[in-house]
């Protein structure tokens, strides 16, 4: 497969892409808090798709592949802010930030504070399950990890939320 | 429980409403990223940063701002230095204005180090096991780095400061650095500021004699958490694979690629190895293998005893036979990189048991509990030094560093830097 060469309008992933890309890259720019990362990391995943298409057994495993590299992409994104200095301003302030000309209000952006202090994984549940609203069962596939572990990393995700909200009052 | 998930959900929708359909540009299936504000620079402030040479101010506690422009020094550094048995006296830190030392005990500012130049500023620093050497690393936006010397005096200030003459490949970044015992070598990381070019690097270089050993893999992602024996034999780092950074997931149900999850088949395993993850590398520089992807592998267990969780920083012990490395709950990534709110002590946001575990180099296999955080206490530290004997762990926690020894923790102060060394 060429991956340089523009894809067709009626290709399966350019269908995959009318139909949810915007929907992902809302997603990533709920983990990433900035929109041009954000399109980045969906491109890149859409890219990925592209390369493994031919080979996929099952494309309605594709949207699931999507989701996952989305969150792959934005988990390397937030570990490469990191790195000292390396990527020191190349990226824009988090859209619930102060600093962002989105309108968020002040409970909405100590919400998203606190939801991107919580560990990662209880921060990328948290967000598969009532963000993406995907269930118990798909967040794990996501996630690669057990519903039950879901369910778990869930229940503890809500209640350390409310911790850190309740505390900053 | 359910007006938190509202609350959430309704955050979080406000945040993706941002994105409206006319947003959404059009599909490019090519591996292409926009250039980032890091890689515009006018040349001139390229040309001021190479210009600044070397300085070294005798015996001042604060070196002025205006001498950093001035190309001072020829002083050779000497090495062997001895390890300050008594502990560190006091620790250097990298903060927006240039260095600072401090006192280990109180905290006091004693000596500090302007940025070289305006947009050439101090990222990490590492120390030799004498307390007094310290390197640090600089960096610019157009990704130009520097690596320079300080020599604290027994009173806390600065007895030289100087640029090493080691040059840096253009348009790469050191992404973590560590200095042998008697700081006459430094191990550093090299990643190329393109996010779509691989090279990664480990380089020792002998600060002596400038000669510079590379090891290199094409399959390797950032090199990170750098440390070394202190007589520099092994050189012990993290990586992330090529695989994870170009954030593609691992379908199991293609053929010949990935790995099996065991789970069901056709399921995705999402990125198993992250910062966070479990596994270090070890290099001997005794052998002649230049290849990164040819070291020692070792994966350490992330729960021993009722300490569990990520690794979220490690050091090879100065004799080399050992790793320590701080388990728990990972700080978030927005913690880590930006000036973070203060975090409301009562705000716990992990109940996991945290700590530090020591870890055969040879195995993996734990050894013992370093340290294990009170229970209830928050996680989320990082291991960022140790002093000489390897007893005395540096750690932080946002803003906050303390330090553990004896199974103790002692906290140290508050501090907004990147990098801190004892």
């Amino acid at each position: 497969m060429d991956v340089d060469k523009p894809p067709e309008a009626d290709t399966p992933v350019a269908r995959l892409y009318a139909e949810h890309a915007l929907g992902l890259m809302r997603l990533a720019l709920v983990m990433v808090g900035d929109k041009e990362t954000a399109e980045d990391v969906v491109q890149e995943a859409f890219l990925g798709l592209h390369r493994r298409y031919s080979a996929l057994r099952d494309p309605d495993k594709a949207v699931v592949y999507l989701r996952s590299a989305v969150m792959n992409g934005a988990r390397t994104v937030l570990r490469r802010r990191r790195l000292p200095w390396m990527y020191a301003g190349a990226y824009e302030p988090p859209v619930w930030s102060a600093e962002s000309e989105a309108i968020l209000g002040d409970e909405r952006r100590s919400v998203m504070k606190a939801l991107h202090r919580l560990p990662r994984r209880q921060r990328e549940a948290l967000v598969l399950r009532y963000y993406a609203e995907l269930s118990e069962e798909e967040t794990a596939k996501v996630m690669a990890v057990s519903r039950g572990t879901v369910k778990s990393t869930t229940s503890r995700a809500l209640a350390a939320l409310g911790r850190l909200l309740e505390g900053e009052r | 429980m359910s007006d938190m998930i509202d609350r959430l959900r309704d955050a979080a929708n406000a945040v993706g409403e941002t994105l409206q359909p006319r947003d959404v540009p059009p599909l490019k299936l090519v591996v292409k990223r926009r250039p980032r504000r890091m890689l515009v620079m006018p040349i001139a402030v390229v040309v001021s940063a190479a210009a600044v040479a070397s300085i070294v101010v005798a015996t001042n506690v604060t070196v002025p701002e205006n001498s950093v422009q001035e190309a001072l020094s020829s002083q050779q550094p000497v090495f062997g230095a001895m390890p300050d048995t008594a502990g560190p006296r006091f620790f250097v830190e990298t903060l927006d204005k240039g260095l600072g030392i401090r006192t280990a005990d109180k905290g006091d500012a004693t000596g500090s180090v302007p940025n070289p130049a305006a947009d050439e500023r101090f990222t990490q620093v590492q120390g030799a096991s004498d307390n007094r050497t310290f390197y640090a690393v600089t960096s610019t936006p157009t990704c130009e780095s520097g690596l320079y010397r300080l020599e604290v005096t027994q009173e806390g200030g600065v007895g030289s400061f100087s640029r090493l003459d080691l040059t840096l490949p253009k348009g790469t970044a050191v992404t973590s650095l560590a200095v042998s015992g008697d700081g006459g070598k430094l191990a550093y990381g090299l990643q190329s500021c393109q996010p779509s070019k691989q090279e990664t690097r480990l380089v020792l270089a002998d600060v002596a004699t400038k000669s510079l050993r590379t090891w290199a893999s094409p399959t390797f992602g950032d090199v990170y958490d750098v440390s070394m024996s202190s007589d520099a034999r092994w050189i012990a780092f993290r990586s992330v694979p090529m695989a994870e950074r170009e954030s593609v997931a691992v379908v199991t149900d293609l053929p010949g690629q990935g790995a099996d999850t065991g789970g069901d088949s056709g399921s995705v395993a999402a990125g198993q190895t992250s910062l966070f993850a479990p596994q270090v590398w070890v290099i001997d520089s005794s052998t002649k293998n230049n290849d990164l992807s040819k070291g020692r592998l070792v994966k350490l267990p992330t729960s021993f005893q009722k300490i569990s969780g990520e690794v979220t920083g490690i050091r090879i012990t100065p004799d080399g036979r050992s790793f320590v490395a701080a388990v728990g709950a990972a700080p978030t990534a927005n913690t880590l990189s930006q000036p973070a709110p203060q975090q409301p002590k009562a705000a716990d946001s992990s109940t996991t048991p945290s700590g530090l575990i020591e870890y055969s180099a040879q195995t993996g296999e734990p050894r013992r509990v370093v340290y294990q955080a009170p229970a209830g206490g928050s996680g989320g530290w990082d291991l960022v030094d140790a002093d000489a004997t390897g007893q005395r762990l540096l750690v932080r926690r946002n803003h906050e560093f303390g330090y553990v020894e004896g199974g103790v923790f002692h906290p140290l102060t508050e501090s907004t830097a990147t990098g801190i060394a004892w």
